[in-house]
């Protein structure tokens, strides 16, 4: 039946991919609304996840103080671990089957490791040292795309292991947000607001 | 309750910095001349004018009986008598209206649809089904929640929209030129578009008919079925 979409802009930058196929899942619908790092008991196979946050308002080479990707975890089962990475480019173009999987991405060379918290809960990730990294580009400019790979390296044994997030389209749910704090500017004083836009 | 105050790890009681508002983001003033960025990976913002306001996805009941959504970047209205549901783009002002008209076969009459979590849903509809309705910043989708293997599988829609409908897209998944043809487990038939005074009108019959599964949740035991064996979607016990 039909689906009504406004083509605004894209849920489907938060997406799973398989660890042995070219194959990109969005909105996580074939594991029950969730991103999977890790194994997933009834595919098979260990999965990884991208996420895309568009259009980030931040200059070149800006000095941060603290990024964190915020995830809701569901659960985390069994021994999977795994880390997270940046992609190493300008302006991180759209996840796509083949040709632009998150496992296949050019990574950072900063990374992190992915942090089991509380089921339940939303767990903060620092990914502050990929952050600057990519913000250090030269090429990087304010309004261009960030993406991140959580790339599972462990997920051994039988049935589901890793780690199970909620998806931005999951109704009612909790979907990641990347959240970067910035110093005061030039010795304490107030961050000229550089956007355009109404003052409401 | 709007997108970004149902997420429980954001920032709730800073000040925000308005004019900072982005499609996907809020900033907020930190004091002292600190700042912090809140980036979703999806849209939490619709552009009213010159201005950008909270996506609200809760469908609100009218007095007519209806139950609209109006906060996002679409106007719709739903008849939950019908599931006839009335959708405008906020960007192009063009309109379309779609809903079902049987399943199995025969015509149904709707039970009260539960509203929740930005979705509207009819439970039971036939022995089996389910019907959603489930509202995302980008749109609207319809669901089909099979619950055994020997619920109906056919479903009849019937779908009109405006002629210069192009800006948005009504997408039919798996059909498109492709209607009539098996593809990916869905068997298409659709009716010839009727042009009416703007509009195109059409029917179309979905039959999903892929393999059945049953299949067996290895940690909570629990027991159900699915129509795609890699990726089981449904779990019902």
């Amino acid at each position: 039946m039909a689906d009504i979409i406004e083509p605004i802009g894209s849920t489907a930058d938060d997406v799973i991919t398989f660890s042995e196929s070219n194959g990109l899942s969005t909105a996580g619908a074939y594991v029950g609304g969730f991103l999977v790092c890790g194994r997933y008991n009834y595919a098979n196979t260990r999965m990884n996840v991208g996420l895309r946050f568009p259009a980030l308002a931040i200059d070149q080479g800006q000095q941060i103080d603290l990024a964190e990707i915020k995830v809701y975890q569901h659960d985390y089962t069994g021994n999977g671990v795994a880390t997270w990475f940046g992609h190493d480019v300008d302006d991180a173009p759209a996840w796509a089957s083949t040709t632009n999987l998150p496992r296949n991405i050019t990574r950072t060379s900063a990374s992190a490791s992915v942090v089991a918290g509380t089921n339940g809960t939303v767990v903060a990730q620092d990914v502050t040292a990929i952050v600057q990294e990519i913000l250090d580009r030269g090429g990087w400019t304010s309004g261009n795309d960030m993406a991140f790979l959580a790339s599972v390296s462990t997920a051994t044994g039988t049935g589901n292991r890793g780690f199970f997030w909620h998806d931005f389209s999951t109704p009612g749910g909790t979907p990641a947000v990347l959240e970067v704090t910035f110093p005061a500017a030039g010795g304490g004083g107030a961050m000229p607001l550089v956007d355009g836009g109404l003052v409401n | 309750m709007k997108l970004y105050d149902r997420h429980p790890g954001v920032p709730h009681d800073l000040p925000e910095i308005r004019p900072l508002r982005a499609m996907h983001s809020k900033t907020f003033d930190l004091g002292r001349g600190k700042r912090k960025l809140v980036q979703f990976v999806g849209p939490i913002h619709w552009r009213d004018g010159e201005r950008w306001e909270d996506i609200d996805l809760e469908p609100r009941h009218q007095d007519d009986g209806m139950l609209r959504v109006d906060q996002a970047p679409y106007k719709l209205i739903v008849d939950p008598t019908t599931t006839i549901l009335r959708h405008e783009s906020r960007l192009t002002g063009l309109r379309a209206r779609a809903g079902i008209i049987a399943i199995g076969g025969k015509a149904v009459t709707l039970p009260a649809p539960v509203v929740e979590d930005g979705r509207i849903r009819w439970l039971q509809v036939v022995d089996g089904v389910d019907l959603e309705l489930r509202l995302t910043p980008t749109g609207a989708q319809w669901l089909r929640h099979i619950h055994h293997a020997d619920a109906p599988h056919s479903f009849t829609w019937t779908v009109q929209r405006q002629e210069a409908f192009d800006g948005d897209r009504i997408v039919e998944q798996g059909a498109g030129e492709d209607a009539g043809r098996e593809k990916a487990g869905v068997t298409l038939r659709r009716s010839e578009a009727r042009a009416i005074n703007g509009w195109v009108k059409w029917e179309t019959e979905e039959t999903f008919d892929r393999r059945v599964s049953r299949i067996l949740d290895r940690k909570t035991r629990r027991r159900g079925w699915s129509d795609e064996v890699q990726y089981p979607v449904v779990l019902h016990g």
